[in-house]
């Protein structure tokens, strides 16, 4: 199973940043931009192989929302 | 005035149209005017003439229902990015002094925790006003009352506030309908953020009588949808977003049949990135060079100009000057250049802005004798056509968003850690290019997560720099300025 965690790091400028964000925060608060935003949807969808809906994309704000559209039961 | 105008005229002309749409609903152009008309009516109760209306919201049609509701009764509107953090807004907040705020819930909720005395209008709230057919005592009787407040990233450490006017808006619309020639009904889609620049782009074909499409925020799967789904004919796409769209699932069998053309602006296309949009994307590609200081669009390339070969390596063709916007060459001891030679570019005209808010040094560096400086540097070839050789002070365009390094260099210099900054832009595929930080640390060691902290507490995401790299001396030169194409070598080897 591909770490949510995994994902995300692959698709920052700057991979550390992860380091300091818990599963639950939000990403855009935490410093994540939203073109990385962009890139981490587009991973998910390339992961599920199937396009993400509108909603799901909506939820899309943590770790641990990137776990579970990936079907995992946490982010680490 | 202008604003106003758009709005009578066009409730007569085509009052059942669709005048604006998100997900949500579409506004045909008579509720666009009784809506605005009951958002006018409540801004008139609480602020006066000339006070700031901030705004702090994601896209949505009451988003430019507000900018204008707010011209209507003389209030300035100052958009403000959400992904700013709160020291950034402070900044802006303690700058414009706003009477009131209009927002979305999730920026309510940020202004409310900081600012509990500023009264804030719920955004999503304006869609249940009661619509109005009478507009509210137009207090705005001149084109040169001011209109917005549009923040920039710095030059100088801290953001700038360009204040525009209604004039500037009308010129630049005028110069736009003589120029691209949108129809009544043509289907626009803004994929921007509404607190940009390119709000003015809407603007205009809301002037021609056109449809304003607003994607609530960029996504490519969003924007394919809303492509094929609203049957759009023309879109206003940054390069970044072009080469995203073009990676969609569903590209090739998606219906983009209306779509007649892309504009795009804010950073140079590559010749690669061009050819593949226009092949499988089937429609024309328009350059459009704007500046936020000019008021908007002030260079343009239509699909069917020839340009020829860069006259020097790596110029990006801007195409010709837009009606209304003099265009000249001006060499740095204020001559004008000749042709072929390399001189920065000045803009004159109504559109350009009336100054930076509260900044009276900053616009008469930027603006004398009615030109406006815009610091890109270009030539001009044979043809007539401007091409862009250099970005304006060092400037890093970060997926169409303009990053200064001084400001991010600025933030770094807080650092106790931090004896010498320079921040450079280094080139990435999808983004055009990303921001790195060459850092002369103080002692021996340098710890870039404290950095990124800094950074992530002071800076909005997209100026965050995507790489720190330690060096023993920041390279100046004998005067001390930092010589930054050394750097930008430097990052591109060290990325490679």
């Amino acid at each position: 199973m591909t770490d949510a965690r995994t994902l995300i790091r692959e698709n920052l400028d700057y991979p550390a940043l992860l380091d300091d964000i818990a599963d639950h925060d939000d990403l855009i608060m935490a410093g994540v931009n939203s073109g990385e935003m962009v890139r981490i949807a587009l991973a998910c969808e390339q992961h599920l192989d199937r396009e993400i809906t509108d909603e799901e994309l909506t939820q899309l704000k943590s770790v641990r929302a990137v776990a579970e559209l990936l079907g995992q039961s946490g982010g680490t | 005035m202008w604003l106003s105008q758009i709005l009578e005229v066009n409730r007569v002309r085509y009052p059942t149209a669709v005048a604006l749409r998100d997900i949500r609903r579409d506004v045909s152009w008579t509720r666009f005017h009784d809506d605005v008309s009951a958002l006018a009516q409540v801004i008139a109760n609480r602020v006066e003439y000339g006070d700031r209306v901030v705004v702090l919201s994601g896209n949505r049609v009451e988003y430019v229902e507000t900018y204008f509701a707010c011209a209507a009764v003389g209030a300035t509107v100052v958009p403000i990015n959400p992904a700013l953090t709160a020291p950034e807004v402070a900044h802006i907040i303690s700058s414009v002094e706003p009477k009131l705020a209009v927002a979305d819930a999730a920026g309510a909720g940020r202004l409310a925790e900081h600012y509990p005395d500023l009264p804030v209008l719920s955004l999503e709230g304006l869609a249940r006003l009661v619509p109005s057919a009478r507009m509210p005592t137009n207090r705005v009787n001149d084109l040169t009352a001011p209109f917005a407040i549009l923040y920039t990233s710095a030059t100088t450490g801290r953001p700038k506030g360009v204040l525009v006017d209604q004039r500037s808006v009308q010129t630049n619309a005028l110069s736009w309908l003589a120029d691209i020639r949108p129809e009544p009904g043509t289907m626009f889609l803004t994929a921007s953020p509404l607190f940009h620049g390119s709000i003015v782009a809407a603007l205009h074909y809301l002037a021609a009588g056109g449809t304003v499409c607003v994607l609530d925020s960029f996504t490519p799967n969003s924007c394919l949808a809303a492509l094929a789904g609203w049957r759009v004919e023309h879109v206003f796409l940054v390069p970044s977003m072009v080469r995203l769209l073009l990676q969609t699932r569903g590209i090739d069998s998606a219906n983009l049949g209306a779509l007649r053309l892309i504009l795009h602006a804010a950073a140079p296309m590559p010749a690669d990135l061009a050819e593949e949009a226009t092949r499988v994307l089937g429609v024309p590609l328009r350059t459009i060079y704007g500046v936020t200081e000019a008021g908007g669009v002030v260079l343009s390339l239509r699909p069917d100009d020839q340009p020829g070969p860069p006259p020097l390596p790596g110029a990006t063709c801007l195409g010709a000057p837009m009606l209304g916007a003099p265009v000249q060459l001006v060499r740095p001891d204020g001559t004008r250049a000749d042709d072929h030679e390399v001189a920065e570019i000045h803009v004159a005209g109504d559109s350009i802005m009336r100054g930076y808010w509260k900044n009276p040094e900053a616009t008469a560096d930027a603006v004398r004798d009615g030109w406006l400086n815009t610091r890109d540097m270009a030539t001009v070839d044979n043809h007539g056509y401007y091409w862009l050789v250099d970005r304006r002070d060092d400037l890093i365009v970060r997926g169409g968003q303009n990053v200064y390094p001084a400001e991010v260099e600025h933030v770094l210099r807080m650092s106790p850690q931090v004896a010498d900054v320079a921040v450079v832009a280094a080139p990435s595929t999808v983004w055009g290019q990303l921001p790195v930080a060459f850092v002369q640390p103080v002692g021996p060691d340098l710890d870039e997560a404290a950095l990124v902290n800094l950074c992530v507490r002071q800076l909005a995401g997209y100026k965050r720099p995507s790489r720190f790299v330690r060096l023993d001396h920041i390279p100046r030169n004998p005067t001390g300025k930092i010589l930054r194409p050394a750097l930008r070598r430097l990052a591109e080897q060290d990325g490679s």
